[in-house]
Formats: C-alpha cells, structure tokens, sequence
C-alpha cells in the first residue's frame, strides 16, 4: 500500500473515530459536521466541551494535545484537520 | 382580529464607556454576549394561548425592525423594566393611530399603576388564563384595564399549550430559551422573579417539555437552549423523570439553579450525562455579611462557608458553574473587587456574571432603599444591573463601576482563560479515566 493511499485510508478512518468522539460529547448528529460550520457560533461547541473533547481524544486515540488548541480554530474543518495533523505528527515521532 | 406581539428593544448592559471598550476588545466576552438574548418563551406562548381565528405575528425588536405603523387590531407587549421606556413609546405610536395596546410581563406586573398610564390595559403575572379572557372580552366590548392572574388562581403548566416557535422561525437565534418550572422558595431581597411566580414550584409534564425542546430543534437546529426557570431542580423527583426523557434527546442545555444540587452526586452525573454542561448559580457575594439578610430564612448565608467545595463538587461532574454576583451591596467595601477576582480564580469557576446592586420596582430591596433616600435614579433605561442607580455607604459611584470593570479584566483575561482551560482539561481526563 502507497504512503499516500495509505494515509488517505488512515486519516479517513481518524475523522471518523473523532466525529464519534465529538458527536457523544456535543450530542450533535456527526452528520452536522461540514467543514465550513462555525464550531462555536454554529454548533454550540464552547470552551468547556472542547476540554472534554480534547481530553477524551487523549484517552481514546492518545494524542496529546495542548489547551490553546481549541482557540485558534474557527470551523470543523479546521479543527478536525488540526487533530488529524497533531495525531500524524505524532505517530510519525514516535 | 389581527395581532401584533412585540418584544421591545431594551439596552442589557451599563453605559460605561471603559466597559464597552473591554467588551468589544475581549473574545470571550463576546462569545457571552453572543449567547445573553435569545428568544424567550414568553410571546410564543401568548400566541399559542390565541384562537386560531385570530391571526397573530410577533416582532422581537432586538433581532428583527418594528414597524410602527404596521396594521393592527391588538398590540400586546412584553417588557422587563430596562425594556418600559422603549415599551411606551411603541405604546403611543399604536394609540395614537387607534390601535388597541396591552402590556404584560414582569415591569407591568410589579408597576401596574405606571404601566397602566400608558396602555389599555395590564396584565399583572402569569396570562395563560387572563389573556384568553381579555380576548373574550375585547370582541364583547368589554375589555378592563386590569388583568390580574391572582384572580384565576395559580397556572397549571401541564395546560400550557406548545409555543408557537414558528412564528419566529426566520430569525437566527443563538440561544432559546425554554420555560419548563415556574417559582423558586428562596424569596432573595432583589429579586423580583418570586413576584410574577410566586415562591411554591410548578412543572410542566417531562413528555411536554421534550416536545418543546423537539420543537425549538426544529426550528434552529444550531441553538443551545436553556432553561429559562428561575431554580430548575427543586423537585427532585420530577427531575429525575425530566431526566429519562432527556436520555434520548440529543441536544445539550444550560439550566440555573441555586447550589443545593452539590450535595447530590448522582443528580449531577445525570445532569451531565443527560447533556447539561453549565449551571447558572446565584451566589450573589463573597462578603458573607451580605447574604445575612438576603433571604428570611438565610438560606444562602448558610451555606456560604462551604461555597467553594460546592463549586469544585458540581465542576468535578463536568458541567460548568456560571456565577453570578453583584457588587454594591450594603456590607461591600473597597476589598470586594479582589475579594470577587480571588474567590473566581481560586475556585476555577468557568464564568461569572458581575453585575451591580439594582433596585427593581416589585422587590423588598427597592422599598428599604426607597425608605432610606438611596435610589438615585428611577429611570428605568438604566435599570440593567449594570448601572448604579443607588447611594452605597462607603463606594463613590467612580469606585463601583472601575472595581466592576477590574474584575471582568482580570476573570476574563487570557491568563484566567489559560487557567480554567488547564483545571477543566483535568476534570475531562479525570472522568474520562474513571468513565
Ligand atoms: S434564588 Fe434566584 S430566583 Fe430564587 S429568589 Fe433568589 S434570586 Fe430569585
């Protein structure tokens, strides 16, 4: 399997399994997760969820993540590619 | 007959113009601010409790323009008392082209005799009996100026009916706020709640208030909701059965309480397993010597040794205590301010609304200072709890509103956020492993 074909695979099933994560804590249908959505103003996620959010994704995928991470991400989009990157960033440093 | 409902235009904050600089440059102030208004239930109940032969529109002129010359048989009008002032005015717009005007709410109920200056006619307390009557009575031709809900005796909630929600479905709401207990036993000096709902609790149906919740996602499928009921969970019982409806309700809530509910750990994992994530609690000081004659019963000075174990009991289940204090009180001297920035930090409360000693027209507070020569202005557009409208005993009025905006400073600033971000991760990873 290609490095790339690899990764497609991989980063897909990720999305996947952090949508789950975000979906039970936020009780919001993953189906409402289109990258363009606001993560505050649009989906309600707030300061206090995205803890929850970051500490189960330390547990269930262990990614480590830092707590300025959430604030600097506006949409979906971009917070479910900052968590693809940290976890890829991550495995690949061992 | 056709029916306008209005919600009038009214200021929320202080006119300070250092607190409306911090505001506007503070991203986390104006993520609060973005979720203060939101749609009440009140007018869609009204229109709910209409005959369907009447045709009925409602204009929430803080979201949508009212246009003042707008046809109409009734306009009926809901208003706090920072809303009266912009009340009246719409009020004489109306009557001066012959439109029949109604005002009910909190200001009418508390200051019928003002209101009924203005208006047609009053309704004092809760409508869902007094507005099909006046109904009645305007197709008779005999419509009175006064409306009291102590006449009929107390509401049934579980009659409620749904609340027209859809009337307002084309505005974007980013927090609606649902009714689902009235009344609270704690009877606090300035509140005035306890006057339009008296101190004995009544619930609607938990299979009533979920079609509603049902409803309101409907409609805004993006926004949060909260309760909108002065002390949720009184009784326990009727909780608990809220709570089974709720398992299979996917949405997440905000409730207010007072903060007897620490002491119930399994109520609290419930709440948030249920989708509650922040609690609104009054703790109104951290000068112990202001809560002593708060309630009769002191009820909130009893516990306010134990204040700060409370707080960490129901943040440690995962959902984030909103507190709300006010500064100004009799007891309060220049050390409050600190005092307020120390007891939030130290305790990682997740938010606090600081807000300054009103008087409000109906509450026990108003007469004592009324009787003491102490209310410096009457002039309700300032009635916010943002503004000082009274004389304090030791604070210059320069004092109270840069104290006040010191402590959003510092509970808002990023060190704070960094702080609480850090304790809740914490709580997050402590649950999640014992989960
Ligand atoms: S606890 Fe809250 S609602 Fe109850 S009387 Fe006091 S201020 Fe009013």
């Amino acid at each position: 399997m290609s490095k790339h074909s690899g990764g497609t695979y991989y980063a897909g099933s990720l999305r996947h399994r952090i949508e789950q994560i975000v979906s039970r804590i936020s009780r919001i249908d993953a189906s409402e997760f289109q990258d363009d959505v606001l993560i505050r103003e649009e989906l309600g996620i707030d300061s206090l969820m995205s803890m929850e959010i970051l500490a189960t994704c330390e547990k269930e995928l262990e990614l480590r993540l830092d707590e300025a991470t959430f604030a600097c991400v506006e949409t979906v989009g971009e917070f479910f590619q900052l968590l693809e990157t940290t976890y890829e960033e991550q495995k690949a440093a061992g | 007959m056709r029916i306008l409902l209005v919600s009038p235009r009214g200021e929320f904050l202080g006119r300070s113009r250092a607190f409306a600089d911090f505001l506007r440059n503070s991203r986390e102030m104006r993520t609060i601010l973005h979720y203060w208004n939101g749609l009440g239930a009140a007018l869609p109940t009204i229109a709910a409790l209409t005959p369907p032969e009447h045709n009925v529109s409602i204009v929430d002129e803080n979201y949508q323009t009212l246009d003042l010359n707008q046809d109409a048989d009734i306009v009926g009008i809901s208003a706090m008392t920072q809303q009266a002032v912009r009340a009246y005015e719409i009020a004489r717009a109306f009557r001066q082209r012959g439109v029949y005007v109604v005002l009910g709410g909190i200001h009418a109920t508390v200051a019928p005799d003002e209101a009924v200056r203005n208006v047609d006619t009053v309704f004092m307390g809760e409508a869902e009996q007094t507005w099909p009557q006046f109904l009645r009575n305007f197709q008779e031709g005999a419509a009175k100026r006064v409306y009291r809900a102590s006449d009929y005796g107390p509401v049934d909630m579980t009659t409620i009916p749904l609340p027209r929600y859809d009337l307002l479905s084309g505005t974007r709401y980013p927090v609606v706020w649902v009714q689902a207990t009235r009344g609270c036993p704690h009877d606090c000096e300035f509140c005035t709640a306890s006057q339009v709902y008296g101190r004995s609790y009544r619930h609607k149906s938990p299979a009533q208030i979920a079609a509603e919740i049902r409803e309101v996602k409907r409609y805004w499928k993006s926004a949060q909701v909260g309760f909108a009921d002065d002390n949720m969970f009184v009784n326990r019982r009727f909780v608990s059965t809220l709570l089974d409806e709720f398992e299979t309700l996917p949405f997440t809530w905000y409730a207010q309480s007072d903060i007897g509910i620490a002491g119930d750990r399994e109520l609290l994992r419930r709440l948030h397993q249920t989708g509650c994530r922040i609690i609104f609690v009054g703790l109104e000081s951290v000068v112990e010597g202001n809560l002593v004659n708060l309630n009769g019963n002191k009820w909130k000075a009893r516990r306010f040794a134990r204040y700060g174990e409370h707080i960490r009991a129901i943040q440690e289940s995962g959902i984030g205590v909103y507190a709300s204090f006010i500064v100004g009180m009799d007891e309060d001297d220049h050390s409050v301010f600190d005092r307020t920035i120390d007891f939030v930090n130290q305790h990682h409360i997740m938010g606090a609304q600081v807000t300054i000693l009103t008087p409000f027209p109906g509450s026990r507070l108003r007469q004592r200072l009324l009787d003491s020569g102490r209310i410096t202005s009457s002039d309700w557009r300032l009635y916010t709890a943002w503004n000082l409208v009274v004389s304090h005993p030791i604070l210059t009025h320069a004092e109270i509103e840069e104290g006040l905006l010191r402590i959003y400073r510092s509970i808002y600033s990023e060190e704070s956020y960094r702080d609480r971000a850090r304790y809740f991760r914490q709580v997050f990873q402590n649950l999640v492993s014992c989960g």
